[in-house]
């Protein structure tokens, strides 16, 4: 297993505590946790799910697989992590949703004609 | 000869404090204004993690280099509650990246070809989180000497994006347009075939790009949507056999005394599933004044994957109209009636199954992929359809992927057409495609 853990603190992303995790395909030490999990496919030029909805409070973990070439994803203003190629791993996000609002992510990897279709948003609700 | 050194010194005190300062101000943050990031461990541990994260490893290195280095560094977990790292990874602001596609056809009756077809290198740059510039330069056919036969020299994107929200935001410059599965997700990985499907190529005339400007965005869960104002096609380039092909302007000095209108939408809120729709409609006929000729296209498409299997369909027609008057009116100034349609068509299904193990590093799928394309599905009024361009193919092979970015691809294209006299040949094709 292979673990990277980030933390940010930002004046825009104030009360949003956000931790970067990867783990390659194979651990399921996470799963373990308490979790709720999300999974997002990234393929040119899109995430699906691109909206993931959830109440303050929540953390989230989003594991991201790529169905091609090696993607990014990147909080606006956040972190930035790259999702692995096909088949060849997992990026994992840890999300702690400590303040309602809209919180958009994108991909951050030049990935072909589209790159700047490839958008999605993470919504903090009561 | 002498160089007199007075004159530098004063120049290299102002370099030299010009340089001081910029690495000041980069290195206070002024370039990061929004986030404090405090300095990374100096262990060696972590100065690769900032080189991983920041993508400039590939993967297998990731996984041989990093896991040593991280559990020497004692990470904790997540729920640890105590933050090893502040890091921040901004965006790149300006990266390069591009495709290519090699290959052999070897056509019945003809010696075989070698072409190395595409060259393409994509530029994008960041002026801010919400202004952003991609572009796609592509050299066909490896070289260029005036006219497409020696080769051509494109520049297929080259636009602006401002980026407002995430349901609506501007785009302006060299377009793509948004219609059917390849023309704007085209790089060598992503389609099956070492040729471009028929439908792709012929009934839509991919790559097709032209100047122009419009809106894009994103609505709901997955409903996606593109509308542009572009410069139209040229009624004088189309043909019997390649339909509308030949009237792209390419966004050279195009005309737009009449523009023309296209847009997209699409699904891509469930996973595995892609199905969209799109149109565009024009008129097209500037060359000739008195000459009234319209273009209106629609398009469906979707794409399903589950498990090792995907499955493609698309549907495109087109209805153009005055192409009476403009097969009458090029028969008097060039003297060929270019006998052209009132309406086009084609579709394909295909079906590709990946056949290697989920686990192996290397991947291969076969697939299969029927087409049906008639440039004269009806024609105007006193013109009668040619069978040889009522066409139909098989196309079935094989994509091996010694990495998700690079593929082998070998196909057989068997095709037909309705014509007694004149058969289409069938042609074996081997090409090399990747992308970086």
């Amino acid at each position: 297993m292979v673990v990277l853990k980030m933390l940010l603190i930002g004046s825009r992303v104030r009360l949003i505590t956000c931790v970067l995790v990867v783990v390659f395909a194979g651990s399921g030490w996470l799963t373990a946790q308490s979790r709720q999990i999300v999974e997002i496919v990234a393929e040119r030029f899109a995430f699906a799910p691109s909206r993931i909805t959830v109440p303050v409070g929540t953390t989230i973990e989003i594991h991201i697989r790529s169905e091609d070439t090696n993607h990014g994803f990147r909080l606006v203003d956040g972190p930035n992590v790259i999702i692995p190629k096909r088949r060849h791993g997992t990026a994992v996000v840890v999300f702690e949703a400590t303040e309602i609002g809209e919180y958009r992510f994108e991909c951050s990897k030049l990935c072909g004609a589209g790159h700047n279709f490839m958008k999605g948003e993470i919504v903090v609700t009561e | 000869m002498k160089l007199n050194s007075q004159p530098l010194i004063p120049l290299l005190a102002v370099s030299v404090f010009a340089a001081v300062v910029f690495s000041l101000i980069v290195g206070s943050g002024f370039a990061q204004p929004r986030l404090e990031v405090q300095p990374p461990p100096v262990s060696p541990a972590f100065s690769r993690l900032e080189e991983w994260a920041a993508g400039r490893w590939d993967v297998a290195d990731r996984v041989a280099a990093v896991s040593l280095p991280l559990r020497s560094a004692g990470l904790q977990s997540p729920d640890s509650g105590r933050p090893q790292q502040v890091a921040r990874q901004a965006p790149l602001l300006s990266s390069i990246s591009g495709y290519m596609d090699f290959h052999v056809n070897n056509v019945e009756g003809r010696d075989a070809s070698l072409d190395f077809h595409r060259f393409v290198l994509l530029f994008a740059h960041s002026f801010s989180e919400r202004v952003r510039f991609v572009s796609e330069l592509e050299l066909e056919h490896a070289f260029v000497e005036g006219l497409e036969e020696a080769g051509e020299l494109e520049l297929e994107q080259a636009y602006i994006d401002f980026l407002v929200s995430r349901q609506l935001n501007l785009r302006a410059g060299m377009l793509l347009v948004p219609v059917g599965i390849i023309n704007e997700r085209h790089e060598p990985p992503v389609y099956h075939g070492v040729e471009r499907p028929f439908v792709d190529t012929i009934i839509v005339p991919s790559t097709w790009f032209e100047g122009g400007a419009g809106v894009h965005g994103e609505i709901g869960r997955g409903v996606r949507y593109r509308a542009y104002v572009m410069a139209p096609l040229d009624s004088s380039g189309f043909t019997a056999d390649e339909g509308l092909r030949g009237g792209r302007q390419k966004g050279s000095e195009s005309s737009v005394r009449n523009v023309a209108t296209t847009g997209r939408v699409e699904y891509v809120g469930i996973g595995g599933l892609w199905a969209g729709a799109s149109f565009w409609r024009g008129k097209t006929g500037f060359n000739f004044p008195r000459v009234e000729t319209q273009v209106t296209l629609g398009e469906a498409d979707a794409r399903y994957r589950i498990g090792e299997l995907e499955a493609r369909a698309q549907y495109v027609h087109a209805w153009l109209t005055g192409m009476d008057e403009l097969n009458r009116t090029l028969q008097r100034t060039v003297g060929v009636n270019p006998n052209v349609a009132s309406q086009i068509r084609g579709f394909y299904l295909e079906g590709s199954y990946f056949i290697l193990p989920k686990p192996a590093p290397r991947e291969a799928a076969v697939f299969v992929r029927y087409e049906n394309f008639d440039t004269q599905y009806r024609m105007p009024t006193g013109f009668n359809p040619i069978g040889q361009f009522d066409r139909d193919a098989w196309v079935f092979g094989l994509s091996y992927y010694p990495d998700p970015d690079v593929v082998l691809k070998i196909d057989y294209s068997v095709v037909r057409n309705q014509s007694l006299v004149i058969n289409e040949p069938n042609s074996f094709n081997v090409g090399l495609g990747w992308w970086f």
